[in-house]
């Protein structure tokens, strides 16, 4: 077999919380799992919580718990996530890591095409280019022209999503990230939508990356994952 | 950004009489990096900022920075050089424009005066480059002869910004540079600082109480609390999963 | 001992104090264009009335020397009587109005027109021997930017009035600069003179009683009036002639002649003018 993208051996957090009198709440306790090229693992959670911390702590959103591994295969080495430097984790944020977070975080007042040009000019794009990748990307996901030249902010739910998600797969575009983290992304479109964005990430999958998804509907989760991972119910103490 | 470090500091600490202001802070910041530093008033963190500009030397702990001409310690800096890198390598931008600013003195002379004094003797050129740099941050160039007075506190603001980035420094360190300013003109401003950043590939220390200010401009961030660093690391994930009690306390503050 | 019997030393400073001028005044020869402070006296004029020229003069003066007076270039004004016969009567040297007899001539605010040559010495009456004054009020940061050799901030002033007026409005104590090094304030002559001290033979030397200040030029010093490549240094112009000698190139004080306001341009250097006029 291919040598796993990523290689989660294994994966602890609790948190903390201070002003509840040092209340600790576990949420993950030595999750292991493995993700090959191509696959796509869903995450599926019954009591409905950790499956956005596993993503998190693989992004360095948060911080994995002590005695955590994450082993990244970035270019031609293996990096763990959980020891790296913050340099080390933005690094792999820019370069080998493509995600899609739940709900958008971009900066305000900058326009959706200019937020998709960004990174497709980080890869290495001319202005020209870089404006028609990004309107492509845009139109393959129904957002309608008109709203290119407008920041985000103002947008429903479901437009900011799409515009979300075109942000976060602009880079793979260009070359496809080895890993890419899902989550909930089609959590507020329509079936329309839901199904662009199917394709997207099956053409990216087709191409060698190896996705990890928190999917809630039901359309998505079959349409992608090869495999399911179910977390245990975390302990709070 | 590029792994090379720029500037490091070890150990520092610095008393005023009784008062610890800042004790024992050690940090790194590579070139084209951000950071944040944010605390309540009493932190330390303006303390820390002079050091690390060489504008106050450190009682205890050092100071590196990777200047054109190789290592230099800010702690043993001669007042020559240290003036000659505040002029040229570094910038620093003050909360209070009209702190920096002088009555007399009209936007195309602010701008050019570094300039003037790395030798800089065409007056056409010099005020060219003003207007250029005017127009950058979105200031009329036509107004390159008015006084500061006659600007908005936004407006003097960029004023003080570009008259430190003509020299295209390696370093600007930033002193709650949008607190005071109105809502809309902070939000331009930032939007401003983080554009130049990223076109001039600036490093950035940037000190500020406001936690938005710092997830928008700095890639890390350092939690100041009595003088110490309680927490650092990337912005999201220390706003996010903050580990410290301070830090779960102040991002738990954010109306 | 009858005290009308005391008589005053030779230039009326004794030798002490003579020694710590002249000391000052070596220093100050040495590292042209600097500011070297020093013991100023009780003398019996008041301060602001050439109190640092006098000493300056009387601390070099022998009874060989020549020496002249001016003040805004005439022999004949109060200031100038006042002082040359000071020094007649405390040291009995011969006094003259002609520049080049003159082996000291001590002045305020104007270089004679008659070129100075080698072995003479000019001595400034000097208000405010700190050019930057006006720019930085801290004397300690005034030094320091001198020491530091900073002087951005004098070349923004000189940016600012050809923003603000379209050309740079001083037009006298223009600053200078002095070997390329310092900075000088070269005391209240008008611009137009500055030319004049551009490797000249003589030494010029500056005294500011009131402030304790001396420095000086040695002979042959480049000094070069600060300006602008596309604003360079310019002297005053008239579009009129000397109404006494027919002088062009002479600068030209503008006296009002009558109740009618009727005016006529002359010559400052009274006895340039003279000199002129004869030939």
């Amino acid at each position: 077999m291919a040598t796993p993208v990523l290689e989660v051996a294994p994966l602890n957090k609790q948190f903390v919380l201070h002003a509840q009198g040092e209340r600790q709440i576990r949420v993950l306790d030595g999750l292991q799992f493995a993700l090959h090229p191509g696959e796509c693992l869903s995450l599926q959670s019954p009591s409905g919580s950790g499956k956005s911390t596993v993503l998190r702590c693989i992004t360095g959103n948060y911080l994995p718990g002590p005695g955590s591994h994450i082993w990244l295969a970035a270019g031609a080495s293996r990096v763990d996530l959980a020891q790296a430097s913050p340099e080390g984790i933005l690094g792999a944020r820019r370069q080998h890591i493509a995600h899609v977070s739940q709900f958008l975080h971009v900066i305000p007042r900058v326009s959706c095409l200019r937020l998709v040009m960004t990174p497709l000019l980080a890869e290495g794009l001319d202005e020209s280019r870089a404006t028609r990748a990004a309107g492509e990307l845009l139109e393959a996901l129904h957002l309608p022209e008109r709203l290119w030249p407008l920041a985000p902010r103002t947008f429903s739910g479901g437009e900011q999503q799409r515009v979300n998600i075109a942000v976060a797969l602009a880079a793979s575009q260009v070359r496809p990230r080895p890993l890419v983290l899902l989550d909930e992304p089609t959590a507020s479109l329509d079936a329309k939508n839901r199904s662009a964005v199917v394709a997207l990430l099956k053409a990216l999958q087709a191409q060698g990356s190896a996705l990890l998804g928190a999917f809630h509907d039901e359309d998505t989760h079959l349409a992608l994952s090869t495999r399911t991972l179910t977390l245990e119910e975390h302990i709070d103490s | 950004m590029s792994d090379t470090l720029l500037l490091e500091a070890h150990g520092v600490a610095k008393t005023f009489g009784r008062v610890r202001a800042v004790r024992n802070v050690s940090l790194r910041l590579c070139e084209g990096q951000s950071l944040a530093i944010v605390g309540e008033s009493g932190s330390g963190k303006s303390t820390l900022l002079s050091m690390l500009a060489g504008q106050l030397k450190p009682d205890v702990g050092s100071i590196r920075y990777l200047s054109q001409d190789g290592w230099v310690h800010l702690e043993t800096l001669e007042e020559r050089h240290r003036r000659k890198l505040a002029r040229t390598e570094w910038g620093f931008v003050r909360q209070h424009a009209q702190a920096t600013l002088r009555p007399r003195v009209s936007a195309g002379g602010h701008v050019g005066e570094r300039l003037m004094g790395q030798g800089a003797r065409h007056y056409g050129q010099i005020r060219a480059r003003a207007q250029e740099w005017m127009a950058r941050v979105e200031m009329d160039p036509s107004r390159v002869d008015d006084l500061p007075s006659t600007f908005s506190g936004g407006m003097q603001q960029r004023l003080q910004l570009i008259s430190n980035l003509i020299t295209h420094p390696r370093l600007v360190l930033l002193d709650e540079p949008t607190t005071g300013l109105d809502v809309s003109v902070q939000a331009r401003l930032l939007d401003l600082l983080r554009g130049l950043q990223a076109d001039l590939g600036l490093a950035m220390i940037l000190v500020t109480h406001d936690l938005g200010v710092a997830r928008l401009l700095a890639d890390q961030v350092m939690v100041m609390l009595s003088g110490e660093v309680v927490e650092q690391g990337l912005t999201d994930q220390v706003f996010d999963d903050p580990q410290h009690a301070y830090t779960q306390q102040l991002v738990a503050s954010i109306l | 001992m009858n005290p009308a019997q005391l008589e005053p030393p030779f230039a009326y400073l004794d030798s002490q104090t003579k020694r710590m001028i002249r000391r000052a005044l070596l220093k100050a020869v040495a590292i042209p264009g600097h500011q070297v402070p020093f013991a100023s006296r009780e003398m019996p004029l008041p301060y602001g009335w050439g109190t640092g020229g006098i000493q300056v003069t009387a601390s070099i003066i022998g009874p060989q020397d020549v020496l002249k007076v001016i003040d805004q270039g005439a022999d004949d004004t109060t200031n100038a009587v006042n002082i040359r016969s000071f020094f007649q009567r405390t040291t009995g040297v011969v006094t003259t109005t002609l520049t080049e007899e003159a082996s000291i001539i001590q002045t305020r605010h104007r270089i004679p027109e008659t070129p100075l040559r080698a072995g003479q010495t000019m001595v400034f009456q000097v208000p405010i021997p700190e050019p930057l004054r006006w720019i930085e009020p801290r004397a300690q940061e005034a030094r320091r930017m001198h020491a530091l050799r900073d002087y951005g901030p004098m070349q923004v002033k000189l940016y600012e009035d050809i923003a603000q007026h379209g050309e740079i409005a001083t037009s006298y104590d223009y600053p200078v600069m002095v070997n390329r090094t310092y900075l000088m304030s070269p005391s209240p002559i008008p611009k137009f003179d500055n030319p004049k001290l551009h490797r000249s033979p003589a030494l010029m030397l500056f005294g500011a009683g009131r402030e304790k200040r001396v420095y000086a030029l040695p002979p042959y010093t480049d000094v070069k009036s600060l300006d602008f490549d596309d604003v360079p240094f310019r002297i005053e112009q008239w579009n009129e002639a000397c109404a006494i000698c027919g002088a062009t190139d002479h600068y030209l004080d503008e006296l009002i002649t009558d109740n009618k306001g009727t005016r006529a341009f002359v010559c400052s250097d009274t006895d340039a003018c003279a000199k002129r006029q004869q030939s």
